[in-house]
């Protein structure tokens, strides 16, 4: 089986000697095509320390990331820019888009800097789903939070990556906005046939996804197809126990 | 708690020494330059006053006679005789002139010719021993085309050349003989006589015995003098002629250490907008503004000491630096002294001047509202609207520029005001828009922006993101921007002020000097014939003959001349010449015959059409340009030729001058050439020394655009590692912040031209001397490119930075 994305035996270690942290301790793990993964985990457990050698935004120790099948591990930095910019998609919890541009010239940046146009009909589409035909001429200081999360999510979606990557989306959200950007995420695996990849620590949310996979310590703990809400609560450590 | 405050505030200063470094650099540079002034100042007084020192170290005694009466060869010889003399020269100078050559002459200077109280070497030949002798320096030597053995014909006779010597770099055509030779020869006797003694005592007592010796009579007023006493007054002779020099110099630095002044407020003003949280923390768990002023006014006193005595510091070690470096290429420089009351008094100065720069954004900070502490940085900058007291501030002083400009064109065209008060006005109005252009900057700099970068916006995505990353902060912008303006204002005013300058003196000097030299001829001046044979000569070019008549001019009488204006490069863009009946007048001839272009004039027996009125004189301080028909009839003179030399430099004037000898037996020949690159060297040298100075203003102002873009580098690493995160390529943030440092400089190099044209056009007018209006576009567009250029590299080393975040910032979140 082809994977969208797929880690091989990943281990990233901050820091050096007796002062390193292991953040990832051997991760071996694969995202289908058009899938809809979440990861979950305690506080600590290198959720986004995988999501960021996945996204290639940092280096690993060891171990193997492919993206398409690629192996961005033996990359340039100007091979891996390139990457980034035509095959991954992200959505971070906070600091998503540049204050100085507009939230149109914000959704097709990645677009702009690859010197390619944008699909009408995608951006369209997209912009008509997330509700923000008639935000696209405001700056981010003049948007909501959620509305300036759905112009992440739309600039994630119009370059059509191989992978969306978001690290806790909805952390700075009310429960309102949160679960239209769920919504939304889902519409765009079941529409678009787009590949998501999410951490977050919302069981609800997790929910929404088609495979939870569970990271504690460096390691993959467990891997859910489906998962329900009551049964992550349930693998949930108690609160504190970290 | 204010204590605590300022603990606060500088132990902030100590985690971040690079902003330390940031905001303090402008002061720093300002320092540098000031202390390394004074320090120029010192070592340029010592080394000139030992080059144009006319009193040789070995000199022990010097007599000087005070008022009318000199030494004579008697008196000479008695101090001579004196015991415990070893050696005296009678110093003198005299002008001779030399026969035929108009205008021209040597000058014979007494040296003894060898032994300590000599001043030149023998190169060539024998030094002269007796009447009628003397030695050429090698500069002459060409000039005169002499050597050894040959003569030198003067009005009063003639001179023979013994030898070639090696003299101090003095100005004109110079010969070297004994004392009683140059008197002679001159016709005159000794103003100064310089003693060496037999030993220190012996010098001792000469100082005071020797006016008996000479003058037993006390009728000579004279000054007895130690040789140290008399090189001291020369060092301050020196120095006097220095500090002219160095009082213009002081005046550009003064403009720079306001250009650092501004490049510190705007600095700290980012540094504090930086830090707006934490002070608005402060804030909120109870300290008063107050407080937060003291404390960063306090911070401005830290930075202002250590940037004012790094910036001495660096001054002395340079200073140190350039003379090793000057001596090792054979300059021969004495070392700075170490002016320890100067250095301090230069920190005190950038203590003060820190203070004062801090002070606003001091105000500006501590009304933080504790509620900021929750807001971001990013959005403070962002404000692009000003205060309403700022925005009265800076229409007022519009008003007040726009009003010394009225006041000043309303008094034009009148001849009465002098050009001195309306230079001041005009200083006055240049100080108001610029006081008005830091004001209003934040307002101005979005439209400029808009119109500089279009050509980015349109072309890159990097470009229009480098312009959104300046237009988002318009405040900061304003700041940086408007000091490059001023330097840029400055050095294209300096440069079209120049260009009419030249443009002018060019005409002016064209007029005084169409050629390159100039032959009378015999009596009977030079033939057809003689002409034909210069025109073939090799060593000449645009060979053209005129000839001269008085003419009646109203009540007065002025030279008229038929030189065909076709006939001489210079001439032939700056005049036409008359056909028959038509004359080209001076503008004083056209006055005093109360006639224009197109009206008739008479001149004696002629009744012309005045084809054009020259702004000054005609050609050789004609009155009247007439065609060669016309001239006849009022009584030509013998024709002159004049010619330009083929070769350049002196030797093609040698030669062109040696042709026409020949070719012309028995002729005189001038040449003009030497008026000509002599003033234009002037302007040239002026223009450069200007430009340098100016350049100060701009280092500073380059400065600022280095720190500003530092500082928004390191505000904006979440930006940088999202634009990272979404595919941005090294090289590509690289380009972006590099193009916004150039932006900066592209905002403050337009605002710059836009000002200093006019300024300049002003100036010149309101001096009134008849100078052009020129815009020397290709050298305007030379300066603002560089400036960009240069902008944009002071903003490399904030970009190489810049690069290097990592991908990762942009998801760490604070
Ligand atoms: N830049 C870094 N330098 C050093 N150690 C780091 C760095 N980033 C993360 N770590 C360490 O690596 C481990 C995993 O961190 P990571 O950020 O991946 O956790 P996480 O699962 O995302 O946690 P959270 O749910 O709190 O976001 C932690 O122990 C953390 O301290
Ligand atoms: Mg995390």
């Amino acid at each position: 089986m082809v994977f969208a994305v797929e880690a091989r035996a990943l281990v990233k270690v901050y820091g050096k000697g007796d002062a390193g942290v292991r953040a990832l301790d051997g991760v071996s793990v694969g995202f289908e095509r058009g899938g809809f993964t979440a990861i979950m985990g305690p506080s600590g457990s290198g959720k986004s320390s995988l999501l960021h050698c996945l996204a290639g935004l940092d280096a690993v120790t060891s171990g193997q990331v492919l993206v398409g099948g690629v192996d961005i591990t033996a990359l340039s930095d100007r091979e891996l820019t390139g990457v980034r910019r035509d095959r991954i998609g992200f959505v971070f919890q906070a600091f998503n888009l540049l204050p100085q541009l507009t939230a149109a010239r914000n959704i097709t940046l990645p677009l702009d800097l690859a010197g390619r146009r944008a699909d009408r009909e995608l951006m369209a589409g997209v912009v008509e789903v997330l509700g923000l035909a008639d935000r696209l001429d405001h700056r981010p200081a003049e948007l909501s939070g959620g509305q300036q999360q759905r112009v992440a999510l739309a600039r994630a979606l119009v370059a059509r990556p191989e992978v969306v990557f978001a690290d806790e989306p909805t952390g700075n959200l009310d429960s309102r906005s949160g679960l239209e950007v769920l919504r939304f995420l889902r519409t765009s695996v079941r529409s678009f046939g787009q590949t998501v990849v999410m951490v977050t620590h919302d069981p609800e949310a997790a929910a929404c996804a088609d495979r939870a996979v569970l990271v504690a310590d460096g390691r993959i703990v467990a891997d859910l197809p489906n998962p329900s809400a009551d049964q992550l609560r349930s693998l949930r450590p108690p609160a504190g126990a970290r | 708690m204010s204590a605590a405050v300022i603990r606060t505030q500088l132990s902030g200063i100590g985690r971040r020494p690079g902003r330390l470094v940031l905001t303090g650099l402008s002061v720093l540079v300002a320092c540098f330059l000031v202390f390394g002034a004074f320090l120029a100042r010192d070592i340029a007084v010592r080394a000139t006053a030992d080059a144009l020192s006319t009193t040789p170290m070995a000199t022990d005694v010097v007599l000087s006679v005070r008022g009318g009466t000199l030494f004579s060869a008697e008196q000479l010889a008695r101090v001579r005789a004196t015991p415990g003399v070893a050696e005296a020269v009678g110093r003198v100078e005299s002008t001779v002139r030399l026969r035929g050559v108009q205008r021209s002459h040597l000058t014979v200077v007494s040296d003894p010719g060898s032994g300590p109280l000599s001043r030149i070497r023998l190169v060539s030949g024998a030094y002269p021993a007796g009447h009628g002798e003397v030695a050429v320096d090698s500069r002459t030597a060409g000039r005169l085309s002499v050597s050894a053995g040959s003569r030198i014909a003067l009005e009063s006779g003639e001179v023979r050349v013994t030898g070639v010597v090696d003299a101090p770099a003095d100005p004109g055509e110079r010969a070297y003989t004994p004392d009683f030779v140059a008197a002679a020869l001159g016709g005159t006797e000794y103003p100064r006589i310089d003693i060496r003694a037999a030993s220190p005592v012996a010098a001792r007592q000469l100082t005071s015995g020797l006016s008996q010796v000479v003058d037993p009579g006390q009728t000579v007023p004279m000054s007895i003098r130690s040789g140290a006493a008399a090189r001291a007054a020369e060092v301050k002779d020196a120095a006097r002629q220095m500090d002219r020099v160095f009082e213009l110099i002081a005046m550009f630095v003064v403009v720079s250490v306001g250009a650092a002044a501004l490049v510190a407020t705007a600095t700290f003003r980012i540094v504090f907008a930086q830090r707006m949280r934490q002070l608005a923390l402060l804030r909120a768990v109870g300290a008063q503004p107050g407080q937060l002023v003291r404390a960063l006014l306090v911070e401005g006193a830290v930075v202002g000491l250590v940037a004012g005595v790094a910036g001495v510091v660096a001054a002395q070690g340079a200073g140190y630096l350039a003379v090793v470096v000057a001596r090792s290429a054979g300059t021969a420089l004495p070392m700075p002294d170490v002016p320890v009351g100067a250095g301090i008094g230069v920190v005190i100065g950038a203590v003060l001047l820190t203070v004062a720069a801090v002070t606003a954004p001091a105000f500006g900070a501590a009304k933080a509202a504790p509620l900021q502490a929750f807001r971001t940085s990013s959005t403070l900058s962002a404000e692009s609207r000003i205060g309403a007291y700022r925005l009265v501030l800076g229409l007022v002083l519009g008003v007040a520029a726009v009003g010394s400009v009225a006041v000043l064109v309303g008094s034009w065209p009148s001849t009465e005001p002098d050009g001195d008060s309306g230079l001041a006005l005009l200083a006055l109005a240049a100080m108001a828009t610029f006081g008005a252009l830091i004001a209003l900057g934040p307002v101005v700099v979005r439209p400029v922006l808009a119109a500089v970068s279009w050509p980015l916006r349109r072309f890159s995505t990097v470009g229009s993101l480098a312009t959104g990353g300046v237009g988002a902060a318009p405040r900061r912008a304003a700041g940086v921007s408007v000091v490059v303006a001023l330097g840029v204002a400055l050095i294209v005013a300096t440069i079209v002020g120049t260009s009419g300058m030249t443009a002018y003196l060019d005409a002016k000097l064209a007029m005084r000097a169409p050629a390159d030299l100039i032959a009378s001829g015999s009596d009977a001046g030079v033939d057809a014939a003689q002409v034909a044979a210069l025109r073939g000569d090799p060593a000449l070019v645009d060979v053209t003959a005129f000839r001269t008549a008085e003419v009646p001019i109203g009540s007065m009488s002025g030279l008229a001349v038929d030189l065909d204006p076709a006939a001489l490069p210079v001439l032939r863009s700056l005049l036409e010449a008359p056909r028959p009946g038509e004359v080209v007048l001076a503008q004083w001839a056209a006055d005093s015959l109360g006639v224009g272009v197109g009206s008739r004039a008479s001149l004696g027996p002629l009744s012309l059409t005045v084809r054009a009125v020259l702004t000054a004189d005609g050609p050789f301080a004609s009155a009247a340009l007439l065609s060669p028909t016309d001239l006849d009839r009022l009584g030509a003179s013998a024709p002159v030729v004049l010619a330009n030399a083929r070769g350049s430099g002196e030797t093609g004037l040698i030669t062109a001058r040696d042709a026409v000898r020949r070719l012309v037996p028995g002729t005189d020949v001038s040449l003009l050439a030497d008026a000509r690159t002599q003033a234009t060297g002037q302007v040239a040298g002026l223009l450069a020394v200007a430009l340098g100075l100016l350049g100060l203003t701009v280092l500073i102002a380059v400065v600022g655009v280095g720190t500003t873009t530092a500082l928004s580098v390191h505000e904006r690493t979440g930006e940088i590692g999202l634009l990272r995160a979404l595919g941005l390529s090294r090289g590509g943030v690289r380009t972006m912040i590099a193009s916004e440092a150039g932006l900066y400089g592209a905002i403050g190099a337009a605002l710059g031209l836009v000002l200093g044209v006019p300024f300049a056009w002003l100036a010149v007018s309101a001096l009134d001397l008849g100078v052009p209006l020129t815009l020397p576009l290709g050298q305007l567009l030379v300066v603002v490119a560089a400036l960009v250029v240069i902008a944009a590299a002071a903003g490399l080393l904030p970009a190489w930075r810049a690069a290097r975040v990592s991908p990762v910032a942009a998801l760490a979140t604070e």
